[in-house]
C-alpha cells in the first residue's frame, strides 16, 4: 500500500498529518427505505425497498475486521434510511458475521441511528442480546417533531417515535437521541429542554436542517445575506437561552454541542498546540458502504451524492476492493487532495479552527458548491457560535 | 492522545495569529466550569471537579463522532482509544 506524499501548500504553509490512522467508524447503509419522509431528509430513493445483499455485509464486515486499515477497535454504524426496515434477521446475521470473522478480537461496537418507530419487545431483545447500541432522532415536544418527521401519508411520527422510546426506557437500553433543528424551532428553547428533560433523555445532540443532496432548501439557509443573518442571530438567541435553562436547572441532560466544545476548550487551555481532528476530515477515519457495496470516504453524506468531479463520491466496491485499496484509488486521492486544501485554507483563515478542524465536508460540498472552500452555515452556527456563547458565558476575567 | 492534534512544525504565520488569538479568548474563560461540565454525568452523583476527573478525558480530545449519530459517544465511554495505533504502510 503505498500513500500519497504529505501536501505542502505554499500559499497556505498549514499541512495536514499525512501518517493514516486506523478507520474508527465504517457506516453501513442497509436500505436507503424509510417508513418516514421527514421534510429535510437528504437520503435518496427512500421508497426503494432493496436491502444490503448478504454478500455485500459479509464483504464488509470480514474485510474490515481483517483490513490493517481497522486496529484495536471499530464501529459498525447501520445508518441511512430507517435501518429497522431491514428486519431484525439482518442484525441477527451482522452480529454473527462480526462474532465470526473478529479473529484479531477487535473491540467492536455495532450502533444504529433509528426513527424508532419500529421499535418493540422484539427489537430490544436484540439490541440487548446482540449489544447494539441505538441513536434515536427525535426533534424535540410533539408540536416540533411533527411538523417535520412524517410519514408518508404526511402524519406526525411523534407518538410512535416516543412509544419506542418507552421500549428503550422500560428495558433500560441506554440511548442518545438527536434533535435537527428547524427555524421555527429556534423560538422554543424552554420546551425543547423540558421535553427532553422531562421524558428521560440522558443526552441529546443539536444538528440543523441542511441543504444536502435530495433536500434542496432548508429554513436555516438563505442565499440572502440579510436573512443568514437573521436566521443566525435567531439561533444565537436560542442557543443563549437554553444554555440558560439548561444551568438554572442544574445541567440535568447532557448535551453534546456544550458537551464536546467545553471539553475542547479545556484541553486548548491546557495545551496550546493541539486542535480537533473530526474523524469526518481523518483520511480513512470514516468509510460508508452503500447497500450495493459502493465505497465512500470521508463524510457519510457523500455516498449517493451525484457528483461528476467526484465520480460520485465512489472509490471502489467491497465486493471486488479491500479497505486498503481506497488509499490508491484515483478518486479517493482527487477527493483528499481537495479535502486537504480545504482543511488547509480553515486553518489559515478561521479563528475557531482548532475547536473545530475543519468539518463538515459535505456542507462545504452542498452549500458552497465545492468542498475546496471553507466557512458554512453548519459550522457558523453549530462551532463559531457555540465557542462565542461559551466563551461569553464562562468568562472569569475581572471587568475592564 | 493523537499526536497528529499537536504539530511541532512550523504551520504558518497567519494559521498561528489565530492560535494565539484563539488563545487569548480561552484563557478567560473558566477552568473550573469546563471541567463541571466535561464531567457532568446526568443521573449519577456530582463529581469532584478536579484533575482526576479531567484526566479520564485525554483520548477524547482528538476524536469527534459523525455528528448525524450520537450512538457511538455513549457505546465508547469507558473505552479509551488505545495510542500509538499508527498504521505500517509497506
Amino acid at each position: 500500500v503505498s500513500v500519497q506524499p504529505a501536501l505542502t501548500d505554499a500559499r497556505h504553509e498549514f499541512v495536514v498529518p499525512t501518517a493514516p490512522k486506523p478507520i474508527s467508524l465504517i457506516v453501513l447503509q442497509p436500505t436507503s427505505l424509510c417508513n418516514l419522509n421527514c421534510r429535510y431528509c437528504y437520503v435518496p430513493n427512500r421508497r426503494q425497498a432493496e436491502v444490503m445483499d448478504g454478500r455485500v455485509l459479509e464483504a464488509a464486515i470480514a474485510k474490515a475486521l481483517t483490513s490493517p486499515l481497522v486496529q484495536g477497535k471499530i464501529e459498525f454504524l447501520f445508518h441511512a434510511g430507517e435501518p429497522l426496515a431491514a428486519g431484525i434477521d439482518f442484525y441477527r446475521r451482522a452480529a454473527d458475521l462480526i462474532a465470526q470473522h473478529n479473529g484479531r478480537n477487535i473491540n467492536v461496537v455495532k450502533s444504529i441511528q433509528t426513527n424508532a418507530t419500529l421499535i418493540d419487545d422484539a427489537w430490544c431483545d436484540l439490541f440487548v442480546e446482540r449489544g447494539y447500541y441505538v441513536g434515536v432522532s427525535i426533534d424535540g415536544p410533539q408540536f416540533l417533531h411533527d411538523r417535520q418527521r412524517v410519514t408518508w401519508a404526511g402524519r406526525g411520527s411523534f407518538d410512535r417515535v416516543l412509544r419506542g422510546v418507552r421500549r428503550l426506557q422500560e428495558r433500560d437500553l441506554p440511548f442518545g437521541a438527536i434533535c435537527v433543528l428547524s427555524r421555527e424551532s429556534l423560538a422554543y428553547p424552554r420546551e425543547i429542554l423540558d421535553f427532553f428533560v422531562g421524558n428521560g433523555f440522558p443526552s441529546v445532540g443539536f444538528n440543523i436542517e441542511e441543504v444536502e443532496n435530495v433536500n434542496t432548501t432548508s429554513t436555516m439557509f438563505s442565499a440572502d445575506p440579510k436573512e443568514a443573518h437573521a436566521i443566525e442571530d435567531e439561533f444565537r438567541t436560542f442557543l443563549s437561552r437554553f444554555l440558560e435553562l439548561w444551568e438554572e436547572k442544574g445541567r440535568p441532560i447532557n448535551i453534546r454541542e456544550i458537551h464536546d466544545m467545553a471539553l475542547f476548550m479545556l484541553r486548548k487551555q491546557r495545551d496550546p498546540t493541539v486542535r480537533r481532528i473530526p474523524d469526518e476530515t481523518d483520511d480513512t477515519g470514516i468509510v460508508t458502504i452503500q447497500k450495493n457495496g459502493d465505497i465512500s470516504p470521508y463524510s457519510p453524506e457523500f455516498a449517493g451524492s451525484p457528483s461528476e468531479e467526484y465520480h460520485d463520491f465512489v472509490v471502489g466496491n467491497i465486493l471486488t476492493s479491500d479497505f486498503a485499496d481506497i488509499l490508491t484509488h484515483p478518486v479517493y486521492m482527487k477527493i483528499r487532495t481537495d479535502v486537504h486544501e480545504s482543511i488547509a485554507r480553515c486553518a489559515t483563515s478561521c479563528s475557531y479552527f482548532d475547536l473545530c478542524g475543519g468539518a463538515f465536508l459535505s456542507n462545504k460540498f452542498w452549500q458552497n458548491g465545492t468542498l475546496n472552500s471553507t466557512e458554512t452555515v453548519t459550522c457558523r452556527l453549530t462551532r463559531q457560535a457555540v465557542a462565542d456563547l461559551l466563551i461569553e458565558r464562562w468568562n472569569c476575567s475581572e471587568p475592564k | 492522545m493523537d499526536d497528529r492534534s499537536r504539530e511541532s512544525h512550523d504551520l504558518g504565520p497567519a494559521y498561528m495569529r489565530l492560535r494565539e488569538g484563539l488563545m487569548e479568548r480561552l484563557g478567560d474563560v473558566n477552568t473550573q466550569t469546563l471541567i463541571s461540565v466535561v464531567s457532568l454525568r446526568p443521573g449519577e452523583a456530582p463529581r469532584l471537579p478536579d484533575r482526576e476527573v479531567f484526566d479520564e478525558w485525554p483520548d477524547s480530545f482528538s476524536r469527534d463522532t459523525w455528528y448525524k449519530t450520537w450512538a457511538k459517544s455513549e457505546a465508547l465511554m469507558g473505552h479509551p482509544p488505545e495510542d500509538g495505533l499508527e498504521i505500517e504502510i509497506e
